[in-house]
């Protein structure tokens, strides 16, 4: 504190020399993280790839076991999701801060509403025993679909997690925003928040095609 | 500190600090991304056949970019964040072709592997012929060891 100018804001660390110097070196921070998120779903969509390679007919059959208009819907939360988080940024961006709050609570209950269809989806898979590997029991499934649902079960998994993990980030941020922290002159927090809500939104972006629509 | 700041580059950056998009290109981007889901879902139930994939996934990539370029900014933002984003689908991108280049030979990898031991065995058998035909051209019968053969993946 004692190295900072006498007017420097309250948010600016003494290991920066402007607030815009913080405020890209963060964003730079997140843009790589957000690249080794790419790189790790990466590597579950070339497992996808080589599967799919491997058995073609077994994925022609065994994506048909899923739910397009579940599927369409959370891709459609999921987008609406994406758009309420780019508005938020927006509102702090030009001080409105209620609105940034109102935004924040959107997109969080969508994301909500994300987990409990995919809930709906699971529950149906569970029931019909449609299980990766040794846990599939359901009859009637030709090829080798514990591989396809191995697939499935993983890939969403994971995205789910990360869903999960956003909505904590995302109340954070809205509490917050609630304390009136943010605001034109300081709103990194909410963007970068964004940022990685957007990347959620851009593997399932892919996810939803590859596995529910793709014949 | 505070003496050095003036002479540091980064204060003639201050235009991209506050770029505020006007409201309407978040709504144009999100009507596109409507309408582009709805194609994707309208294509999987036409049958395409093999192309169908290709069609999806350039849909989804078009989606993708817009996302990134207006809602997470990048269009607006410093070039770097750009270099750092398209560097990670770049080595995606290395890392899916070798390996489906890998998967896609391997098949004709273990026919010539086949082909190989096949020959090796006439070979073989042609110089046997030759030993009990007493000849003077007659070489003793190498041993041959085919190299352990790679268990098929694709069954």
């Amino acid at each position: 504190m004692s190295t900072s100018a006498p007017d420097a804001p309250a948010h600016l660390q003494d290991h920066f020399y402007s607030v815009e110097q913080q405020r890209s070196a963060a964003k730079m921070g997140m843009w790589i993280f957000l690249a080794t998120e790419v790189l790790f779903f990466g590597g579950l969509f070339m497992a996808y790839g080589a599967l799919r390679f491997f058995y073609p007919g077994t994925f022609m059959e065994a994506h048909q076991y899923l739910s397009i208009p579940m599927g369409g819907l959370n891709t459609v939360v999921l987008i609406t999701s994406s758009l309420t988080m780019a508005l938020a940024v927006r509102s702090a961006q030009v001080d409105d801060q209620k609105n940034l709050v109102r935004m924040l609570a959107v997109t969080f209950l969508l994301a909500g509403v994300f987990l409990v269809v995919k809930y709906f989806e699971y529950s149906h898979k569970f029931h019909l025993g449609l299980l990766p590997g040794k846990y599939f029991t359901a009859k009637g499934v030709g090829g080798m679909p514990h591989v396809f649902f191995g697939v499935y079960f993983v890939m969403t998994g994971l995205h789910m997690v990360h869903v999960v993990a956003g909505m904590i980030v995302i109340a954070w941020i809205f509490i917050r925003s609630r304390q009136g922290m943010f605001g034109s002159h300081h709103y990194t927090p909410v963007e970068n928040v964004g940022l990685y809500w957007h990347i959620v939104d851009l593997v399932w972006i892919f996810l939803f095609p590859l596995l529910y629509l793709v014949k | 500190m505070t003496a050095n700041t003036e002479t540091l580059p980064d204060q003639e950056h201050h235009e991209h600090e506050e770029h505020v998009l006007p409201l309407w290109v978040y709504f144009a981007v999100f009507g596109a991304l409507m309408v582009l889901t709805a194609v994707t879902v309208g294509v999987s139930m036409l049958d395409l056949g093999k192309p169908a994939i290709i069609v999806a996934m350039i849909v989804a990539i078009i989606k993708a970019s817009l996302v990134s370029a207006y809602f997470m900014h990048l269009k607006y933002d410093a070039g770097f964040n750009s270099l750092i984003f398209i560097a990670s689908l770049l080595f995606l991108a290395i890392f899916f072709v070798l390996t489906l280049l890998d998967l896609g030979s391997r098949g004709d990898v273990m026919q010539e592997q086949d082909n190989f031991e096949l020959k090796t065995k006439d070979a073989a058998k042609d110089r046997k012929a030759l030993i009990k035909g007493g000849g003077d051209k007659a070489t003793p019968l190498e041993k041959v060891t085919p190299p352990a053969k790679i268990p098929p993946v694709t069954k």
